[in-house]
């Protein structure tokens, strides 16, 4: 009964597809079956993600395999290749020169990157899930294409939900401006841009010791984290509110 | 049969086939409590912070960055070390705590129930969703791990209590607009014991009670609000609680007070 069970898929929508999630470490999930392909295949996998597009084999061997010679690289991905097929046969689509990500496979990343957009063009929080926005890049992944991607993924929902606070202060939507706020200092909890918008944010919904508590909080950690005190700026946006 | 097709598809496969709380439970609102079997377990402070840090996220964590949360001065290669031990005590403590497969990360088990990440979820249901009033709230609220000083609790700590608050507020601003003031009002209430100092709870509850008509409750705590914010900070409300009190038809005198100037 639970066999029978486990293969029910939810009606009217798409069969299970294959999903591959990055945000927060490397997460493969085949036709609803979490599955752990090896290393070198994984890191095979992230690159083709991260780029969406077709990729020469060239250039995959190159950036995965740097420290080994031209030959040697090829070796290393044709097995990964085979390693991936292992996995799943239907992850990457080959030609004779080139590999490319399946369409059938979707990729967190992009709709993160498709959320930020959201956010920047429409300026509501609605649906948004701030979990999404809260994950780095492949965590304890340190070469040098994930740590580009990485820091270039981050400033990109960093942006995102900054401008999306301040708008919705502007339009007095302080609750979810707060929300927004939040979500961008849980992405990098020492930038003070945003521990201000969010202070901002809670001035302008008239929560002045909310606002406080925030200030405070960002005090201790920039204290115990940098041994730095607030910048000026920081400084004159609470000073109004210290009044003891 | 039936009553399988229902909770799989609801709920996914995974988490359908044990129910939480079966395997053990963590307390992490109020205070820090382990139970497995309808026990209470005593966990040492290295392994309190790994099964809090698991139980927050709610989804498997690498190695790497537990490590360096629990143990943020230690070098890498130590941290990691440290990890592996205290991971190990923890598996010999109660195998069925964390997930197996430790590769994919540290998590809890699917059968473990932690009280942070319900009131997370329920929170999280009622601010991204436009209607209804979030059915019953989740079984215990409260302080995330209030004796615990470490900076990553900091963070998660007024993260979760925003996030609550939040919650309790749109929760009472839909029931007064379904005309059920008096579970308005109550919602409100519990924003405002949550945040006594905070000026959008106690519009709320404000809001609630003279919508029930109860006047004099709503005049009592524009008082006591106004009276708090004096002693604690030497503030006054903001125009937006001024608003709220003129649509009610009470004037508030400003007895000297200044207002806050805008900040931009």
């Amino acid at each position: 009964m639970r066999g029978r069970g486990l293969e029910v898929r939810p009606v009217g929508r798409q069969p299970a597809a294959t999903e591959l999630r990055l945000l927060g470490g490397f997460h493969l999930r085949c036709r609803g079956r979490t599955v752990a392909p090896p290393t070198s295949a994984q890191r095979l996998l992230a690159l083709l993600a991260l780029h969406g597009t077709e990729l020469s084999r060239g250039f995959v061997a190159g950036t995965l395999w740097l420290d080994s010679n031209e030959q040697r690289a090829a070796g290393s991905l044709r097995s990964a290749l085979w390693r991936l097929r292992q996995t799943d046969p239907g992850l990457v689509e080959t030609s004779s020169g080139s590999l490319r990500l399946s369409d059938v496979v979707t990729v967190d990343v992009d709709r993160m990157v498709a959320a930020s957009r959201r956010v920047r063009a429409a300026g509501s929080l609605g649906q948004l899930d701030d979990d999404l926005f809260a994950q780095d890049l492949l965590p304890g992944w340190y070469e040098d294409w994930v740590l580009v991607e990485r820091e270039r993924l981050r400033q990109l929902r960093l942006d995102a939900l900054e401008t999306l606070a301040d708008r919705l202060v502007g339009i007095g939507d302080y609750r979810a401006a707060v929300r927004a706020a939040m979500a961008a200092v849980r992405c990098e909890s020492l930038r003070e841009s945003s521990h201000r918008i969010l202070i901002r944010a809670h001035v302008a919904g008239g929560n002045y010791a909310e606002a406080l508590r925030q200030y405070r909080i960002y005090a201790s950690l920039l204290q115990e984290e940098l041994a730095l005190e607030p910048s000026p700026l920081m400084q004159d946006l609470v000073a109004p509110l210290m009044r003891r | 049969m039936r009553g399988w097709r229902v909770v799989m598809t609801r709920r996914g496969p995974e988490t359908a086939a044990v129910p939480p709380g079966s395997a053990g439970s963590l307390r992490l609102l109020g205070a820090f409590e382990l139970r497995v079997a309808g026990q209470a377990r005593p966990a040492g402070p290295i392994e309190s912070r790994i099964l809090a840090l698991a139980g927050i996220h709610g989804r498997p964590l690498t190695r790497k960055y537990v490590a360096a949360t629990v143990w943020p001065l230690a070098s890498p290669a130590r941290a990691a070390a440290r990890l592996r031990s205290a991971l190990y005590r923890l598996h010999r403590m109660a195998p069925s705590l964390l997930r197996r497969g430790g590769e994919a990360g540290v998590g809890l088990a699917a059968g473990v129930a932690c009280d942070a990440r319900e009131l997370e979820r329920w929170a999280r249901s009622v601010v991204t969703t436009d209607d209804g009033a979030g059915g019953t709230g989740p079984e215990r609220t409260g302080v995330l791990l209030p004796e615990w000083g470490d900076p990553w609790v900091l963070l998660h700590r007024e993260r979760l209590r925003q996030l609550e608050l939040e919650a309790l507020e749109v929760t009472s601003l839909r029931l007064s607009a379904e005309g059920r003031h008096d579970r308005a009002a109550a919602a409100g209430r519990a924003a405002v014991q949550l945040g006594p100092l905070r000026e959008s709870a106690r519009r709320v509850l404000i809001r609630a009670l003279g919508a029930a008509g109860r006047h004099a409750d709503a005049a009592r705590e524009y008082a006591d609000y106004r009276a708090r914010l004096r002693r604690e900070l030497g503030l006054a409300p903001s125009p937006h609680l001024d608003k709220v009190m003129a649509s009610l038809g009470v004037l508030p005198s400003r007895d000297g007070d200044a207002p806050v100037t805008s900040q931009r």
